[in-house]
This record gives structure tokens, C-alpha cells and sequence, in this order.
């Protein structure tokens, strides 16, 4: 590619430019569309709000094989509850993890799994206790999972992702473990509880190993009896949103025609809720509040021990909207007070983000100088052995970059 | 029963005419001035003089911010925020300005190695700041080594020396002397530092 002056550029900014012009007055219009979406929601979920137990039964009915994903509101559509105080003794543990992938042209076949951790106390003890355990897949048996009809499965990006999702519930786990007995103590993980990317309800034999690793140490917070969630900022989920969906198909008149509604739309106002995130459905919640718990109905789910099935609430923490997913056991009121209050304290200090997640978070992140720091570990340590140290022609051009 | 020894920190980074040492309790090091010694294993100890301090983040790209709050008291933020002793570090300088010879007595002159990375630092005892500040050769170095705010640094050593004798006042005006014949040819940095030994004086 060459520009007007004739000099080589990698990126064609110009017709990225125009392509981006193109896509901001797509978005534009679509903004304009769902001008009266979110008004047509709050009057639907208001209505249903007094009906909980028609809705509640309607979405029963639907099942997962409906629409999908939605999820089955367990309390009154616009619940508001308020944080409990931040108790004055409590603990929190969490992890987060972060990977090198396998690199096929690199100097050997192996990929690093770095999980960090966060154990804070507060209160009459303050205490705090980060750190970081990588662990190197080097063998056959971290880098192909078996199959129980005897093939192999490489473990590539994906796959090592799932391994470190597992990793990282797993020293939760021991972390709950070793801390369980620090008063009010929750345990956080980062992103989902439900984890979709194991599959739905056949996963390949690679995810249903990983899988069942997962569920057991989920399981083992339930028998130490911590509470356990996960903390997503601003997610992007529509489950919500797609419940509302099919609660306004449920009360349309239209039957599969134009409804009194929507005379004159293009587009039908229930199918355009589809297009909205959940957190836009939720702004009756003021800061602190937690809205209703929903059931999920990932097919995943089905997988799991019946009382770690995944709930999740909407929770408004100031700037933004968070989404936290719990396990049906840990639904119970005193848990569940935990829980928000633990959240609701650690945003307070982390200025809108759980401390104990930054900083787990830091403890794993591998930044750029670690990643070239494990390479030339890599490197020393075959040179020691006399090992091969050659890497592929196409990595060597990437990295020469010879003009 | 002699003083002991108070190990402070570990070395982090050398250099022929100087090492940096992470202190062991944040926020605390030695005083700017002061004399530290650092323990290798062959028994060969070097001397440093602190002349700089700085507490930040542990991890480059990390920047601490403000965490508390107007009406907070003295370590609140510390109990409020466990996690931060962790995440922050204290680190100090030091110049070399000698080693311990053969029979134990310090030898003013740059050393013929530098410390080795993780080494102790420990705080000088008395005995050990007024053997060393029998000699004041090592102002030469100070002037030498270009440090910042030498004038500072030289008047601070000399203070820390001046109190770990007991006040001496023969010491201090001898210190005078050295520093007058070492900037004879600068009148302003001379009164500078002299100014700062008449002070020290004062407050002693």
C-alpha cells in the first residue's frame, strides 16, 4: 500500500477513515431508532413489575428454548434494594489470571498460565496478602487433553483460556480455604460464573474435563461456606433485555402483524429492545442499589451442581453499572447482604472498582517487558542444554523487519 | 556491650560510585547525610553516604493517588488500604564513599568493587561514624562525584558526624576548616555550607 506521496504505510488511514465515517452514521441512526425504546421498557417492565408471579411463570413456561439467552426474574422486575454498611470487620479474597499462548513458530511448544491474587482484611486487624504463582505448560499432557475416545485436543488460545478460568476458580478456592476463618469473608472472582465457553449442554470432551474441574471447585466454596461471586464491569450482556422482549411479544395484540404500538415503526419496539444492553433497562436503580436477581438459563448451566446454578443482579456503583453472578446457595438473605455490602464497600475504596480485583489483577497482568523476559528465559535455558534454539523463518521475518 | 547494627534495607541496583537499597519499612529510610554500611559475605563492608529518597510504586506505570480523605489522621489511609504496603516502595541512594580495609579501619577512596546486589544496608553505630569522620577526605568525593545539592549533602554528613560524637564542638569547627580550604575558590558555596554547620550548631 502506498500513499499519495508514494510512501508505504501499513494502514490505509484514509479508507479507514471513510469506512469509520460510514459506521458512526450507522450508529447515528440507529440511536435515533431506539429513541422511544427505552421508555416503551421502563412502561413494560413497570407493568410486570406488579405481576411477578405471571411473569415468572409465563418465562418458566418459555424455557431455554425460546429466544435465548433471557433469564427468569426471582424478584419483582424493579427491585431496588440498597447496599447494606460496609461491615466493620471484614476480608475478601480474589483472583485474576493472564497467559502467554502457545507460539507455534516461537523457540518451543509451551504457553504460561501467571495467576495473580488479593487477600485484603479490614477493620480491627487490617492485613493484606498479594502475590503471583506462573506455571509453565511445557508437557504432553497440559498441551493436548485427552479425549475420552482416545484423541487429542491441542490447547490453543481458547482452550488455554479456559484452563486459566479454571486455574484461577481453583486458588480462589484455596484462598477461601486458607481464609475462611477472617470474619465476613467473601470471595471474588473476575468476569462470569456462567461460563458459556465451555459450551452448551454437549461440550466437546477438552471443555467437559475443564468443565468439571470448574464445578468442583465452585462446589468447594459452598462447603466451606463463603460466599462466592463474580464482578463484571459495565457488561454488555441482554439477557434482561431479552426477557423483556418476550414479555412484550407475551402482551402484544399484533399477533405476528403491526400492534396499535408500533403503527408507523419500521421496526417493531419489542424487536429493538434486542438491541439494548441490560443496564439500559435498569436505571430506576440509584447508587448503591442492587436490582432484582435473575435465574440464567445458559444450557451450560445444566452442568452444574443444582445449588451453584448462576443468579445475577445488576448493581449501580456510581459512574457505571456492574453486573455480579452468585450461586443459587449464596442467594440465601444473609449471603446475599454480605455480598452487596463487600461490593459496595470495595467500590467505595476503589474509587468504582473492587479493590481486591485491581489488585489481583496487577498481581497477573504480564506486560510487555515479562513476556520478553520469559523468552530469553526460555532462550538461556536451552542454550544451557545445548537445545535447538531456532525459530520459524516466518517469526524470524517478523521480528527483523528487514527493508 | 557494643550497639548493634540496624539493617534498614537491601541493595537494588550498584554502580562503581554508588548503590540504591530498597528500604525494608516503607515510607522510612536513613537520614539524608547519613553514614550506612552495607555486609557482604567476605566480611568486606562499604560505607554510603544517603543522599536521596524516593517512595512510589512498586511497578513501573503504577502511580500512587490520592486516597484519603481531609479529616484523616496519621496512618488512616495505611489502615483504610491494607493493600498499599505492598504496592509501594521506599527506595534511597547512596554514594560510596568508602570501605572497610584490612584491619577493619574504614579506607576513604572509591572501592576497588561495589557492593553486590541484595546486600544489607545497615544504619552506622557510633563507633563505627566516629571512626570513619576521623577522616575528612571523603568531602573530595562529594565535590567530585557532582552530587546534587552537594552543599547540602556535605553540611548534612558533617552534622550526622557531629552529633554521633556527642556534640563536639572541635570536630565541627575542623569540618569547617577542610570545607573552607576545599571551596577557597568559592565564596558562595563555602558560606552556604557554612551557614548550614552554624545551624546545625543551634539545633543540636
Amino acid at each position: 500500500m502506498r500513499d499519495r506521496e508514494g510512501v508505504a504505510m501499513a494502514l490505509d488511514v484514509v479508507s479507514a477513515a471513510q469506512q469509520v465515517a460510514s459506521m458512526t452514521g450507522e450508529l447515528a441512526a440507529q440511536a435515533a431508532r431506539m429513541d422511544s425504546v427505552p421508555r416503551f421498557a421502563a412502561d413494560l417492565l413497570r407493568r410486570w413489575h406488579e405481576q411477578p408471579e405471571e411473569a415468572q411463570a409465563y418465562l418458566e413456561g418459555i424455557g431455554s428454548g425460546g429466544v435465548w439467552p433471557f433469564a427468569v426474574p426471582e424478584e419483582p422486575l424493579l427491585t431496588a434494594i440498597d447496599a447494606p454498611p460496609e461491615p466493620a470487620d471484614y476480608a475478601v479474597v480474589a483472583t485474576d489470571g493472564s497467559q502467554i499462548d502457545v507460539d507455534s513458530h516461537g523457540l518451543v511448544h509451551c504457553a504460561l498460565i501467571n495467576t495473580g491474587w488479593a487477600a485484603i482484611r479490614y477493620g480491627s486487624a487490617p492485613d493484606a496478602w498479594l502475590g503471583s504463582a506462573p506455571r509453565v505448560l511445557h508437557q504432553d499432557e497440559d498441551l493436548y487433553l485427552a479425549s475420552d475416545d482416545g484423541t487429542f485436543q491441542e490447547v490453543e488460545e481458547h482452550l488455554l483460556s479456559l484452563v486459566r478460568t479454571v486455574v484461577e476458580i481453583e486458588r480462589l478456592a484455596e484462598l477461601a480455604e486458607a481464609w475462611r476463618d477472617r470474619p465476613g469473608l467473601v470471595a471474588f472472582a473476575d468476569g462470569n460464573l456462567a461460563h458459556w465457553e465451555f459450551g452448551g449442554r454437549k461440550p466437546d470432551p477438552a471443555r467437559t474435563a475443564l468443565l468439571r474441574r470448574y464445578t468442583l471447585a465452585l462446589a468447594r466454596f459452598r462447603g466451606l461456606e463463603v460466599p462466592v461471586c463474580s464482578y463484571i464491569s459495565r457488561p454488555n450482556a441482554r439477557e434482561v433485555a431479552n426477557t423483556a422482549r418476550l414479555l412484550a411479544t407475551q402482551e402484544c395484540s399484533g399477533d405476528g402483524g403491526q400492534c396499535p404500538t408500533c403503527v408507523g415503526r419500521r421496526e417493531p419496539l419489542c424487536a429493538l429492545l434486542r438491541a439494548l444492553p441490560d443496564r439500559a433497562l435498569l436505571s430506576h436503580l440509584r447508587p448503591g442499589q442492587r436490582s432484582a436477581l435473575f435465574r440464567s438459563l445458559a444450557p451450560v448451566l445444566d452442568h452444574y451442581a443444582v445449588p451453584d446454578r448462576v443468579l445475577f443482579f445488576y448493581l449501580q456503583v456510581g459512574d457505571e453499572m456492574a453486573r455480579v453472578e452468585l450461586p443459587h446457595w449464596a442467594c440465601a438473605p444473609e449471603h446475599l447482604a454480605r455480598i452487596h455490602a463487600a461490593i459496595g464497600g470495595q467500590c467505595a475504596r476503589g474509587r468504582g472498582y473492587p479493590v481486591v480485583l485491581m489488585e489481583a489483577h496487577e498481581q497477573a497482568v504480564i506486560h510487555g517487558g515479562s513476556r520478553e523476559a520469559f523468552r530469553r528465559l526460555v532462550l538461556e535455558a536451552l542454550n544451557l542444554h545445548g537445545l535447538e534454539t531456532t525459530v520459524s523463518a516466518k517469526r524470524l521475518s517478523k521480528d527483523q523487519r528487514a527493508v | 556491650m557494643s550497639e548493634k547494627s540496624t539493617a534498614v534495607g537491601e541493595v537494588i541496583a550498584v554502580s562503581t560510585t554508588g548503590f540504591e537499597s530498597q528500604s525494608y519499612a516503607l515510607n522510612e529510610c536513613p537520614p539524608f547525610g547519613s553514614l550506612v554500611l552495607t555486609c557482604s559475605p567476605d566480611g568486606v563492608g562499604h560505607y554510603g553516604l544517603c543522599c536521596g529518597t524516593q517512595t512510589g510504586s512498586i511497578e513501573q506505570g503504577r502511580h500512587p493517588i490520592a486516597w484519603g480523605r481531609a479529616d484523616d489522621g496519621d496512618g488512616d489511609i495505611y489502615a483504610r488500604q491494607p493493600q498499599l504496603v505492598h504496592v509501594l516502595r521506599t527506595t534511597f541512594q547512596c554514594l560510596l564513599v568508602g570501605y572497610t580495609g584490612p584491619a577493619g579501619t574504614p579506607v576513604q577512596r572509591i572501592p576497588p568493587l561495589p557492593p553486590r546486589v541484595h546486600e544489607r544496608v545497615c544504619t552506622a553505630r557510633a563507633d563505627q561514624v566516629r571512626a570513619f569522620f576521623g577522616d575528612l577526605s571523603y568531602l573530595r568525593f562529594l565535590l567530585r562525584a557532582s552530587a546534587p545539592n552537594v552543599e547540602d549533602l556535605m553540611a548534612a554528613s558533617i552534622v550526622h558526624a557531629y552529633r554521633a560524637g556527642g556534640g563536639d564542638r572541635r570536630f565541627l569547627v575542623g569540618a569547617g576548616r577542610a570545607v573552607a580550604r576545599l571551596l577557597a575558590g568559592d565564596h558562595e558555596r563555602l558560606m552556604a555550607v557554612l551557614e548550614l554547620l552554624t545551624t546545625a550548631e543551634e539545633v543540636c
